[in-house]
């Protein structure tokens, strides 16, 4: 079966309005993205927001992406954006919740927040993601790192999906804890409700996409992590970041 | 339990195959008992030597029409589905 991509790129004129260039003028360097719908605009943004006094703008090509200026919802890990210096805030230009957030949660393995600034040309609107905004999901991703630690018997949710599936990886949970037991799970969604029909798993591995583990969580019981940070669970709850700060 | 889950035939299945990874589907009814089935796979590898790796089927288990898509991925050498007979598929509806 062969695939075809279709952009749907936004084909109306798109020009920042003067509430979000009021804010984006409180960060000195500003990282801007948009999801693919918008990219194509990007680089006449970048000269208008260039126009605007002591405003560096930088961008970057995150590395599942297929251009300059694109995100994606996976984009949740901050060497994602393989930034040179640090940044001030994000841009983001666009609607919907789901890439922004993104960029607010790859920060909460670093030291300090940095404002996520929507513009949403469909509203004509500007919104801000705060550190409040993605303050529960920290919190309750923190908490069920700590609870992993402890967790004897872990559900590891594989995914059929093929951009998503990280079988192979996850296999190597059974050398890093020996002492946990692993029961091993296919699906083609992981579906939080659905968990409860396996009772004999408390705590679950999410080997999917990222967000399942951090942001869907916050709207359920179970508690979960993403495969990468069951790695990693000792290094990040040592690091001092905002997860561990918050 | 109140049904037999035939783990003998199916651990002979396993052994006289050479079977490696397995996926294993059960309906609503039947998949608390999952562990139960995995933990006799695993008993298995240890006293016997071979080397099973079982998966669970995370999805729907409506009956035979509901075989997963996509297993291939996992290199399976075995789709095992637990209440269910044969379907006998026919062409369109009515």
């Amino acid at each position: 079966m062969k695939s075809l991509l279709i952009d749907a790129r936004y084909n109306k004129p798109l020009k920042i309005n003067q509430d979000t260039l009021d804010e984006i003028k409180k960060h000195k360097r500003v990282a801007l993205y948009a999801a693919v719908q918008f990219i194509h605009l990007l680089p006449d943004i970048k000269k208008q927001l260039e126009t605007v006094e002591g405003v560096e703008v930088v961008t970057s090509k995150p590395d599942r992406t297929d251009a300059n200026y694109q995100i994606l919802g996976c984009d949740c890990y901050w060497q994602n954006y393989q930034f040179a210096d640090d940044i001030d805030a994000f841009v983001y230009i666009g609607d919907g919740f789901f890439h922004p957030l993104a960029m607010a949660l790859a920060q909460r393995d670093t030291a300090k927040y940095r404002p996520v600034i929507i513009y949403d040309p469909k509203d004509d609107k500007k919104i801000l993601i705060d550190l409040e905004r993605i303050a529960p999901i920290l919190r309750r991703y923190r908490s069920s790192l700590m609870k992993f630690k402890n967790a004897d018997i872990v559900g590891v949710f594989v995914t059929t999906k093929p951009g998503q599936q990280q079988y192979k990886m996850s296999l190597k949970l059974k050398e890093k804890f020996p002492d946990k037991k692993f029961y091993y799970f296919a699906g083609d969604n992981f579906d939080y409700a659905k968990t409860e029909e396996f009772p004999f798993c408390k705590f679950w591995i999410n080997t999917a996409c990222p967000r399942i583990g951090l942001d869907d969580q916050v709207n359920y019981k179970v508690d979960t992590i993403n495969l990468m940070d069951a790695f990693d669970v000792d290094k990040i709850l040592s690091k001092d970041c905002l997860l561990t700060r918050i | 339990m109140n049904y037999d889950l035939e783990l003998e035939k199916l651990k002979s299945y396993l052994k006289e195959h050479n079977c490696k990874t397995i996926v294993l589907q059960f309906p609503d009814g039947l998949k608390v008992f999952a562990d139960k089935v995995i933990d006799e796979l695993d008993k298995m590898n240890q006293e016997e030597g071979t080397d099973v790796m079982p998966i669970i089927w995370f999805g729907t288990c409506f009956g035979a029409c509901d075989i997963p898509l996509g297993l291939n991925q996992f290199k399976t050498d075995l789709f095992v589905q637990w209440g269910h007979n044969v379907f006998n598929r026919v062409e369109g509806w009515k």
